[in-house]
C-alpha cells in the first residue's frame, strides 16, 4: 500500500516536469492539464498548512523550512508552466480566438486573459495608427495573424518502445524507449499528446 | 528570457531532483515529498535524499555528502579513454553528470577524493564531447544540404545540458533549411507532376547519426 502511494507521488513530480518541458518546447499551445495542476496546488496548500502550524517548536521549524524549500520548487515549476502558456497566448491570441478547437485547450482563466489581451491589443493598434490609415487598410486582417510554426524541429525522447512510426513521406523511425531524436514536431504531435513521447 | 532553450540554471534545477546519499549529523523524522518519503534521519546513518536538500543541509553544516559512485578518478578516467577511442559515438554517461558534478564540486569539494583531478577529468570529458558534437553536426549539415529531405537524427547518449547548448542554432537553422527545401520541392513538383509524392520510397528509412 505504502509502495503504491510512493510510486504515484513520484510520478506526480515527473508529470509536472514533463508538463512544463513539453509546453516549453512545443511550438503550439498544448491541452491545459487542469487535473494535474489542481492536484499539485492542493499538495502545496496541504504542505503550507503543515508549515504554518506549531510555530514555536524548534524541531518542527527546521522541518517546516525544508518543506518550504520543496514548496518553492513546486511553485516554480507551476509558474514556469503557466508562463510558457501565457507567452504563446500573447503571441498567437488572434489565431487562438479564431479556432474553437484551440480555445478548448485553454483553462477558463486563460480564456479570459486571451480575450482581454486581444481586445486591448486591437484597441491599442486602432488608437495608435489603424484609425489614421485609409479605409481599405483599416481592418486588421484576420488572415495574416501570427500562427505557431508546427513544422519546426524539436528534440524528443520516447518514453516507450513505439516501433516504426512514419514521420515523413519517405522516413520511418523505430522509436526506442529512452531514445533521443531530433525531428519535426508535426509528425510526432499526436505522440506527444498521448504522452508516448516527451519533448526535451 | 530566451524562448527556445532552457537556461542552464533551469537544467541544474531539474538535476537537483536526483537522489544522493548523505550522512546527517542530526535527528529528525521522515520527510514526505512529492518525489517520495525520505528519512527518518539518524546521526551518522547514510540516507538518500534529493540533491537540492543535500546541498542545502550541507550549506548549513548539517550533513556530509557521499559523492555518487561515478565521481571518482578510476571511473571517469575510463570513460575519458573510451570517449577518446571513437570519433562518432558518445559514451554513455550518468544522467545529469555535468550539473551534479558542478554542484557538488562547488559545495562539497572537500568530500570528493582528488577533487581537483576529478574536476579536471570532467572538464576534459565535456570538452571532448563538445568537439565531437560540433564536428558531427558540421558533417550532418553538409550532407543534409545535398539530400532531398532532412533525415531524423538519433542522438544516443547525449545529455540534456549538451542538447540545450546546440538547440538554438540547430532548431532555427534546420527550420529555415526545411522551408527552403519545401519551396524548392514544390517548384520541382510543378514541372515533373506529382508522381514522386504518390510513390514514397522506403529505402532510406532508418534514421542515422
Amino acid at each position: 500500500m505504502e509502495d503504491e502511494f510512493d510510486l504515484e507521488e513520484r510520478q506526480l513530480l515527473y508529470q509536472l516536469k514533463t508538463l512544463w518541458i513539453n509546453e516549453k518546447f512545443s511550438p503550439e499551445l498544448l491541452f491545459y492539464d487542469q487535473v494535474l495542476v489542481d492536484s499539485i496546488l492542493e499538495k502545496i496548500q496541504l504542505k503550507e498548512n503543515i508549515c504554518a502550524e506549531n510555530n514555536d517548536n524548534i524541531e518542527h521549524q527546521f522541518m517546516a523550512n525544508i518543506y518550504e524549500m520543496e514548496i518553492e520548487r513546486l511553485k516554480y515549476m507551476v509558474k514556469m508552466y503557466l508562463r510558457a502558456r501565457l507567452q504563446k497566448i500573447e503571441k498567437y491570441y488572434s489565431f487562438i480566438l479564431q479556432n474553437d478547437q484551440i480555445i478548448s485547450r485553454l483553462s477558463d482563466n486563460e480564456k479570459e486573459y486571451c480575450q482581454k489581451f486581444s481586445e486591448m491589443t486591437e484597441d491599442h493598434l486602432k488608437q495608435s495608427f489603424l484609425n489614421g490609415l485609409p479605409k481599405s487598410f483599416k481592418n486588421n486582417d484576420k488572415e495574416n495573424v501570427n500562427q505557431p510554426n508546427t513544422s519546426t524541429f524539436v528534440f524528443c525522447q520516447s518514453t516507450d518502445d513505439l516501433g516504426d512510426v512514419q514521420v515523413e513521406d519517405d522516413q520511418i523511425v523505430d522509436f526506442k524507449k529512452g531514445g533521443i531524436y531530433f525531428l519535426r514536431y508535426e509528425p510526432i504531435k499526436f505522440l506527444v499528446e498521448q504522452s508516448k513521447i516527451k519533448l526535451i | 528570457m530566451n524562448e527556445v532553450s532552457l537556461h542552464p540554471n533551469q537544467i541544474e534545477f531539474l538535476a537537483e531532483d536526483s537522489t544522493i546519499t548523505i550522512i546527517p549529523n542530526f535527528k529528525m523524522g521522515s520527510l514526505l515529498f512529492l518525489s517520495g518519503e525520505y528519512g527518518p534521519f539518524v546521526p551518522s546513518i547514510p540516507i538518500d535524499v534529493p540533491l537540492w536538500l543535500a546541498i542545502s543541509l550541507k550549506k548549513k553544516k548539517k550533513c556530509t555528502i557521499k559523492p555518487p559512485k561515478w565521481m571518482n578518478y578510476e571511473y571517469l578516467n575510463e570513460k575519458y579513454q573510451e570517449e577518446n577511442k571513437t570519433t562518432t559515438k558518445f559514451v554513455e554517461m550518468p544522467q545529469h553528470f555535468i550539473e551534479i558534478s558542478s554542484l557538488l564540486l562547488s559545495t562539497a569539494a572537500e568530500e570528493i577524493p582528488n577533487a581537483n583531478v576529478v574536476s579536471g577529468l570532467i572538464e576534459d570529458i565535456v570538452k571532448r564531447r563538445q568537439s565531437k558534437i560540433n564536428h558531427s553536426f558540421q558533417e550532418m549539415l553538409t550532407s543534409v544540404t545535398e539530400e532531398e529531405t532532412i533525415p531524423v537524427l538519433e542522438m544516443k547518449d547525449l545529455t540534456l545540458m549538451e542538447i540545450n547548448r546546440i538547440r538554438g542554432s540547430l532548431v532555427t537553422g534546420l527550420a529555415h533549411l526545411y522551408k527552403i527545401k519545401l519551396s524548392s520541392k514544390a517548384d520541382g513538383d510543378n514541372s515533373t507532376s506529382n508522381s514522386s509524392l504518390s510513390t514514397p520510397s522506403f529505402t532510406q528509412s532508418q534514421s542515422q547519426k
